[in-house]
């Protein structure tokens, strides 16, 4: 059982009680920020180096922090946000072409990474094909089921738009799955 | 608020197939180094600590150390300008108050080390040659010559046969 947001963030808020808090904090939401890193870099060193940077930043700003009801929004906005900007930077750094950033997560599908079955490589190569944000939109509906409303607000982006992006997505995976393209 | 079956009906609707592959399996399978999760905490904990550990000069009282990198620059820029700066004065006075080695040697009046770095050897020979007081030659039992030629005379005196110098003259 996990302590609630708010006894967290208040217990983090006061100088004695940071350390532990902070580390309620990971054992309560550790693994899903992982998940979300996880899933858009495939790679497991990577999705640690980004969790790494996400509890850096969660460290350093949890104190401001005041509406606690909207942690986990707010956590799982700076994981997503942290996943966007490795990729990005790894596109940078080795002056790659996006369709190259693609190739190499689709082989690290294939080189151990997942082992699931053939149905769920073909799963990943298809949602690895998305553009980066919409591959985004894709997992927050389809993997974690978070609300409209909720990845609104992670994303900052219209309810609206959302759909479309999730739908347009959903649609390009099961013709990717089903071979239909 | 939207309801997980709301979106699960959603994903029925846009696509049956991929709703059938979400039934079957929730998450990825996708590997993860044994007890990654059970030691995530300490791991993450650990790496800000690090991050966030202040990189400070011990040495240095608290809130100049941030300025040591400038402080650094400064005394060195302060340092090579005085260096340039002072060094065209020091040649000038080197040139202009330096006395003749004959005016140093006749007045005496510098350091003898001073004298011997700005000689040459032959002149340095000839010098101390020259003021060098001629040491007595020692005879083969140590005794120099003046002091052989007084024993010489003490004996004499001491063994003069005075008859024999009547008889003589």
């Amino acid at each position: 059982l996990h302590p609630e947001d708010s006894e967290i963030v208040a217990q983090f808020q006061s100088e004695e009680g940071r350390s532990y808090a902070f580390n309620l904090l990971i054992r309560k939401y550790g693994q899903k920020l992982y998940w979300v890193a996880r899933r858009m870099v495939i790679d497991h060193d990577d999705a640690n180096d980004i969790m790494q940077e996400v509890w850096l930043k969660v460290w350093q700003h949890l104190e401001k922090f005041k509406s606690a009801s909207q942690l986990y929004t707010w956590l799982y906005r700076i994981a997503a946000n942290e996943s966007l900007t490795f990729l990005k930077r790894k596109k940078r750094r080795y002056l790659l072409p996006l369709g190259d950033v693609e190739g190499e997560l689709i082989s690290k599908v294939d080189s151990g990474s997942l082992s699931g079955d053939e149905i769920e490589k073909k799963l990943q190569k298809a949602i690895i094909s998305l553009p980066e944000k919409q591959r985004l939109v894709f997992h927050m509906r389809y993997y974690d089921e978070m609300p409209y409303e909720e990845m609104s607000k992670v994303l900052d982006t219209s309810v609206g738009a959302l759909k479309a992006s999730y739908h347009h997505a959903a649609k390009k995976v099961e013709e990717f799955v089903t071979g239909k393209d | 608020m939207e309801t997980n079956k709301d979106i699960h009906d959603e994903l029925e609707g846009l696509s049956p197939e991929l709703s059938r592959i979400r039934k079957m399996q929730e998450k990825p399978s996708f590997t993860v180094p044994e007890n990654y999760f059970e030691n995530m905490p300490a791991q993450m904990q650990e790496y800000v600590r690090n991050k966030t550990r202040k990189r400070t000069l011990a040495w240095l009282p608290n809130g100049i150390s941030q300025w040591a990198p400038a402080l650094t620059i400064l005394l060195v820029a302060i340092g090579v300008s005085f260096y340039f700066l002072s060094r065209p004065e020091t040649d000038q006075v080197a040139t202009t108050t330096s006395p003749s080695m004959d005016t140093l040697l006749a007045n005496n009046s510098v350091q003898e080390e001073v004298v011997l770095d700005e000689l040459d050897e032959d002149f340095l020979v000839e010098s101390l040659a020259m003021a060098e007081p001629v040491k007595p030659v020692k005879s083969n039992n140590g005794q120099s010559k003046a002091e052989a030629q007084e024993e010489i005379e003490d004996y004499i005196l001491d063994n003069f046969d005075e008859s024999l110098l009547t008889e003589e003259l």
